[in-house]
């Protein structure tokens, strides 16, 4: 008789037991129902980017140039491991440096790790700020990275090409001052300057 | 200190049976993360196992290196480990010695090497008997290297697809980037 | 009639033992590769009699990337961002134990500050990982609203690391003798305020979960692995501290800086489904305890070494070095030929040893079983099949 009443008790305590706990699940779910919601309503609301937000690479656009100062070193091609960038590069005419004249990234491919930014001498990439891309063809997702930068380096080379003939012609008339007047310690120093500059 | 009693007692024991010998190129746990580093025949790989699995070690990972460019060998790595303060004991299992490797002039291809990878396939004792672990391990290696484990309750193909016919983790495999993605896609 | 017949038959069925005479009506069942409840891509064949399994044989493979494959053709550097793609909800963890692993074979000395600014993201991580394992495997067994209330949390942490490493979810923060990014004062801030958060909403998990008599139904005495099978699969992580061995890599063979940290490693004695949903519950208190002594102790100083190494040949030699991720024991085994490409990396990933145990766990029981089993050990599939 003891073991039946014993049973019975415990089956009630467990049924109350279970029961409470059920309650107790569900007095957390009403506390919660009166809370501030914390859905984002996306499209409608956009959230703001984090400060380091990654994303496919950009150029940098310098102040004093106006320009991106890519030297086609070919450092961030060879480093990138998801072989997604494509770069070409040649001497303009008249200047001694190399510049980009072909910059393309796969952003379908790059895996946002960064490495390419830590190579860079000219630190001149940078992560952009897209991150809602979509397409139909995975063809959309390669970047030219120099479009926005064409008309800037056209203006650019024009003030490179000049400073570098002036650079030039100084150096050479130094250098004709230099063999006139060997001597001259005026004329050696102002060379020198010129040549620093 | 009980502990270190308690190793030197499995390695005792492997020592005294003559299971395994130290390997003499060891460089110490602080430059390769093993405590022992013990050489040991396929023929007494089991039975090592064994010891280690009495002495309560658990089996944390076996894998294959292919030294055919360089040792003209493939080679087992098994480490052993105890489920308290880390003690590893790495083996290594040094399979027949295979014909000089050849790499395959069309790296570059991911088709399957026009020859044969040399000597294949080698052969080692199973131990999934002995640490169920291993079972998986085992097929990965096969999968991957293609060395055939005798005993092997169930050898068959892990992750690449059944009907694959190449190993792809062998050197003369070719790369990853290669890779015909097939239609729609690119080989980068 | 009928009706009464196959009852009958069906129950004489369950009675007899496996490894019996070939039985009547049993046949194979797909479970997975895209099954709502399987995570991620894996595909478990099961032998089944009714309800009741048989044997169960897993078959993976399905997000094989060939990361193995890939460090053979790309040296040092280059494989960084692959190891946060290997376990993608511990993806910190991943990324700084391989850092770590090259440092080791390098002997590059990492500065305080970078130290202890990867046990907190590493720690922060592990929350977010078991939160989200939190909430769906709730969500398995049919709890909808926990996963809510987890994935709201696990936002908080998503955004603390966001803020600093610029992802979510495949972070690439390491660097070879430091990170790439310095933290600020709003980023202590943050995670100061984040621990505070959780330890308030953790009573309100336990009074929505842990005594609910649904849950507890699905869980107690579910998919039980004793310390035999851990010991004979291999199993690390809280499924193994889930049937009593405190084995945590922290504080077997502790790496980085885990040393100086008071922390406990707790273990359950049942094994079952329950238990490895207990340990894991406790060890995020755990996790937030070391965060917490972590941002307290934090000094000032520089995050990466003076001369960074960008180009290097490790000696030739091997390496095995072991961290705990939030599912157990990762080891990464490098192998050096001196050169500056790998010879070998071998991922040791803890979910591939926790899943090849299933064919010891579930047989005899049922396919509903299956989902609070396969749900509770927590598997990252692309981890398995790297
Ligand atoms: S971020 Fe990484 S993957 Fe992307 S372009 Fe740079 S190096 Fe390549
Ligand atoms: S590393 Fe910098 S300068 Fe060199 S090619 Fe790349 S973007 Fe241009």
């Amino acid at each position: 008789m003891t073991a039946t009443t014993r049973a019975k008790t415990n089956y009630l305590v467990t049924v109350l037991g279970g029961l409470f706990s059920l309650l107790a699940g569900m007095l957390i779910t009403l506390r919660n129902l009166f809370r501030r919601p914390v859905t984002e309503q996306y499209p409608k609301s956009k959230p703001a980017l984090s400060k380091n937000f990654r994303s496919a690479i950009a150029l940098v656009r310098f102040e004093e140039t106006q320009t991106h100062d890519c030297v086609a070193c070919m450092q961030c091609v060879q480093i990138c491991p998801s072989f997604c960038i494509a770069i070409e590069g040649d001497k303009p005419e008249g200047l001694k440096r190399k510049r980009a004249t072909e910059f393309h990234v796969d952003y379908a491919l790059c895996s946002v790790c960064g490495l390419c930014i830590d190579v860079c001498p000219t630190n001149t990439l940078k992560y952009s700020r897209v991150y809602d891309q979509v397409a139909y063809r995975r063809d959309a997702f390669v970047y030219d990275l120099l479009t926005e930068f064409r008309d800037a380096e056209v203006a650019y080379l024009e003030k490179a090409r000049q400073e570098a003939a002036a650079k030039e012609a100084a150096k050479q008339a130094a250098a004709a001052a230099r063999a006139n007047k060997d001597t001259a310690p005026a004329a050696a120093n102002a060379s020198k300057e010129l040549e620093n500059d | 200190m009980s502990g270190d009693a308690k190793i030197s007692a499995v390695l005792e024991t492997l020592l005294a049976a003559k299971l395994v010998q130290q390997d003499e190129q060891g460089v110490g746990y602080a430059k390769s993360g093993m405590h022992h580093e013990l050489l040991c025949p396929a023929e007494a790989i089991r039975a090592a196992a064994t010891v280690y699995r009495e002495a309560g070690f658990f089996l944390e990972m076996v894998t294959c290196l292919d030294l055919r460019e360089t040792a003209r060998r493939m080679r087992l790595v098994y480490t052993f480990n105890r489920l308290g303060p880390a003690e590893r004991h790495r083996l290594f299992v040094d399979l027949a010695e295979v014909k000089p490797f050849e790499p395959s002039p069309n790296v570059k291809s991911n088709a399957t090497p026009a020859t044969d990878p040399p000597a294949l396939p080698q052969c080692a004792p199973s131990i999934s008997s002995v640490y169920p672990a291993a079972d998986w391990f085992e097929r990965e290696i096969f999968d991957m290297f293609g060395v055939q484990f005798s005993e092997h309750p169930n050898l068959k193909r892990l992750l690449l697809p059944e009907d694959a016919d190449f190993h792809a983790l062998l050197r003369d495999f070719g790369r990853v980037e290669d890779a015909d993605q097939g239609e729609g896609g690119r080989g980068v | 009639m009928p009706t009464r017949a196959k009852a009958g038959a069906v129950s004489e069925r369950q009675h007899s033992k496996l490894g019996d005479a070939p039985l009547p009506e049993t046949y194979h069942l797909n479970m997975g590769p895209q099954h709502p409840s399987m995570h991620g891509v894996l595909r478990l064949v099961l032998h089944l009699d009714g309800e009741r399994i048989l044997d169960v044989d897993p078959v993976i493979g399905y997000a094989h990337r060939a990361h193995e494959k890939m460090a053979e053709h790309r040296n040092y550097l280059m494989f960084l961002p692959n190891t946060s793609r290997v376990d993608y909800l511990s993806g910190m963890i991943y990324n700084l134990a391989y850092c770590q692993a090259v440092e080791k074979m390098l002997e590059i000395e990492v500065p305080e500050r970078a130290e202890y600014i990867r046990v907190i993201c590493s720690e922060l991580n592990r929350i977010s990982s078991h939160l989200l394992w939190f909430g769906t495997f709730l969500l398995d067994i049919g709890g909808i609203t926990p996963f809510l209330y987890a994935f709201d949390d696990r936002e908080q942490i998503l955004e603390i690391l966001d803020r600093v490493t610029g992802s979510r979810l495949t972070y690439c923060y390491g660097r070879f003798g430091g990170l790439t990014e310095d933290v600020d004062t709003t980023f202590l801030d943050q995670t100061r305020a984040f621990v505070k958060r959780l330890r308030e909403r953790l009573p309100e998990y336990h009074a929505l979960v842990t005594g609910n008599v649904i849950f507890r139904g699905r869980c107690e005495g579910v998919g039980v692995i004793d310390q035999h099978v851990a010991l004979a699969y291999g199993v690390t992580g809280p499924c193994l501290r889930a049937a009593g061995i405190a084995f945590d890599v922290r504080r077997a063979e502790p790496y980085g800086i885990y040393d100086r940290f008071e922390f406990d490693i707790p273990t359950e004695q049942s094994g079952d489904a329950l238990a490895r949903y207990k340990v894991r519950v406790a060890e995020i208190e755990q996790s937030l305890r070391i965060i917490e002594q972590a941002v307290a102790q934090i000094p000032d100083g520089p995050i990466m070494p003076d001369k960074p190494k960008k180009r290097f040949k490790p000696a030739a030699g091997e390496l095995y070095f072991a961290v705990e991720s939030a599912r157990g024991q990762f080891g990464i085994y490098i192998v050096s030929d001196g050169s500056e490409i790998p010879f070998r990396i071998k991922l040791r990933t803890p979910s591939f040893s926790n899943l090849a145990a299933m064919p010891a766990v579930l047989p005899q029981t049922t396919i509903a079983d299956t989902i609070a089993i396969v749900g509770s050990i927590d598997v990252v599939i692309p981890e398995i099949d790297r």
